[in-house]
């Protein structure tokens, strides 16, 4: 029975081999295996969107991907986007606004909004409100993460 | 928590059905795992063996030839909303796609997935029925074609023999005079499965009059099923846009749809839903259609 299996898998520009059960999934494997624990589980079951990651340039919910799947994937977590130990300008536009409250759903909406805003650098508020749509905030409201994706969006060519 | 499983990843199509007749009914396919991973999760899957088919590129594009559009069973919602082939020659599958889930569940998720899992509320189930879509089924021996709406044989239950796969879904490329579309209730904007949902195809005349319609309406019954009625009423309408009129013909749906109540919604919410649903957007339709001509 082949239940473990050897994944090779480049996360934040860095390559990886994790040797993973297969009942494992890519959220487990970033936390628990590589130590990346920005990425969160909440409801684990696809509704909540606080495990987004990119992976091979789209959001994706990574408590829904198996880690196995993600042989030869490029994936991008919520610590791949600071460069030089200083925050992204879009982290730092979430901050500025006031978009953060108690912090958990954070890493996922930076995420969907880092996926939008690489296909998409100067979207529509609709546009913006369409791609955190998979992305739960308890706390916010919602509109002060949609002012810091606009901040985000102005400062991009 | 997930049990162990054995897992193989199939690399192209060949590869993917030697190992669908070598494991046969004791292996599931994976595509997007959507659905799958919450299944494993809930430990809903009997079997142990996973084949993947995530990796496979041929089973992944949209092409049209020769009137005829070619939707891989491996195309994701995000690819089918994003296309122009099917936003142009299909739009029903465009929208219903672009309605599934939220952003993460389009990127992932496939209409290979979709179909197979045979749920009575598939979003692009009733958008490939209305669009007269044919399902490419291939195993080690070859290709069957059945047409989408002999695809279901219950909730959950398709024509599908352990050792095949679906490959792809093709349909005629609605042109001129053409339309379709595609309408859906949750009880959330987004990230929902329907608790109704409706798609059309009607084709114009010449004098503005309905001469072909197809519709089919999804959450309704335990399956998705064709509402050939009230596709009479529609073929019977004044060539005038009337909201009454429309309204009026759509209301017969309420006589060929079988809801239940469940944890969603009653039957009698449902069933007025789906009149709604349909009155609106086939109202919002046919006026950009005129608007058009
Ligand atoms: C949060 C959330 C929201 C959702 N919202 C919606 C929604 O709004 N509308 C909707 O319709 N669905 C929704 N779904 C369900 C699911 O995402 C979709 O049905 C999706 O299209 C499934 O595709 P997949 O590729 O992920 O399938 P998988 O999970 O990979 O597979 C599903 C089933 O299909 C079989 N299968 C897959 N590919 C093939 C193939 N090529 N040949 C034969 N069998 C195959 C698998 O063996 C399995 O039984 C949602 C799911 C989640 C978790
Ligand atoms: S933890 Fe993955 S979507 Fe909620
Ligand atoms: S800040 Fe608390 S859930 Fe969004």
């Amino acid at each position: 029975m082949i239940s473990e299996i050897r994944v090779a898998m480049k996360v934040n520009g860095t390559e990886y081999h994790v040797t993973t059960q297969t009942s494992r999934t890519l959220a487990e494997v970033l936390r628990e295996d590589l130590g990346l624990l920005g990425t969160k589980i909440g409801c684990n079951k696809g509704e909540c969107g606080a495990c987004t990651v990119i992976m091979n340039g789209r959001s994706v919910t990574s408590c829904l991907v198996l880690a196995v799947q993600a042989e030869g994937a490029i994936i991008t977590t919520i610590e791949g986007l600071a460069e030089g130990g200083k925050p992204s300008p879009l982290e730092q536009a979430f901050v500025e606004e006031g978009a953060v409250q108690c912090g958990f759903c954070t890493p996922g909406m930076v995420m969907s909004a880092e996926a939008l805003l690489a296909l998409n650098p100067h979207p529509s508020e609709a546009e913006i409100e369409t791609a955190l749509e998979g992305n739960l905030c308890r706390c916010t409201g919602y509109r002060k993460i949609v002012a810091a994706v606009q901040k985000a969006s102005r400062g991009r060519e | 928590m997930i049990k162990e499983l054995e897992y193989h990843a199939a690399h192209d199509l060949k590869e993917a059905l030697e190992l669908a007749e070598q494991f046969g009914p004791r292996k599931r396919f994976l595509s997007g795992g959507t659905d799958m991973t919450v299944r494993l999760k809930e430990g809903l899957v009997k079997e142990d063996i996973i084949v993947d088919l995530s990796h496979v590129a041929e089973l992944r594009f949209v092409r049209e030839e020769s009137g005829v559009v070619h939707v891989g069973a491996g195309a994701t919602h995000a690819d089918l909303s994003a296309s122009p082939i099917v936003r142009q020659h299909g739009l029903a599958l465009a929208l219903a796609a672009s309605r599934v889930g939220g952003p993460q569940i389009r990127n992932m998720g496939t209409i290979g997935g979709n179909v197979a899992n045979a749920s009575p509320a598939g979003d692009t189930i009733p958008a490939l029925i209305v669009l007269d879509a044919v399902v490419s089924i291939t195993s080690r021996t070859g290709t069957r074609e059945v047409p989408i709406i002999d695809f279901f044989t219950g909730p959950g239950r398709s024509v599908l023999a352990a050792e095949e796969l679906v490959t792809e879904f093709h349909f005629p490329a609605t042109g001129p005079g053409e339309l379709s579309a595609f309408g859906k209730l949750g009880a959330r904007q987004a990230m929902t499965i329907s608790t109704a949902n409706v798609a059309f195809y009607f084709r114009i005349g010449g004098d503005r009059r309905i001469v072909e319609a197809r519709i089919a309406f999804g959450s309704v019954a335990p399956t998705v099923v064709r509402a050939h009625k009230t596709e009479q009423m529609f073929c019977q309408l004044p060539p005038l846009l009337s909201w009454d009129a429309i309204r009026g013909a759509a209301q017969m749906a309420w006589k060929e749809v079988a809801p239940i109540d469940d944890l969603r919604a009653t039957a009698v919410y449902r069933k007025e839903a789906v009149v709604g649903l349909l009155a609106e957007a086939a109202y919002e339709a046919l006026a950009s259609c005129w608007h058009e001509r």
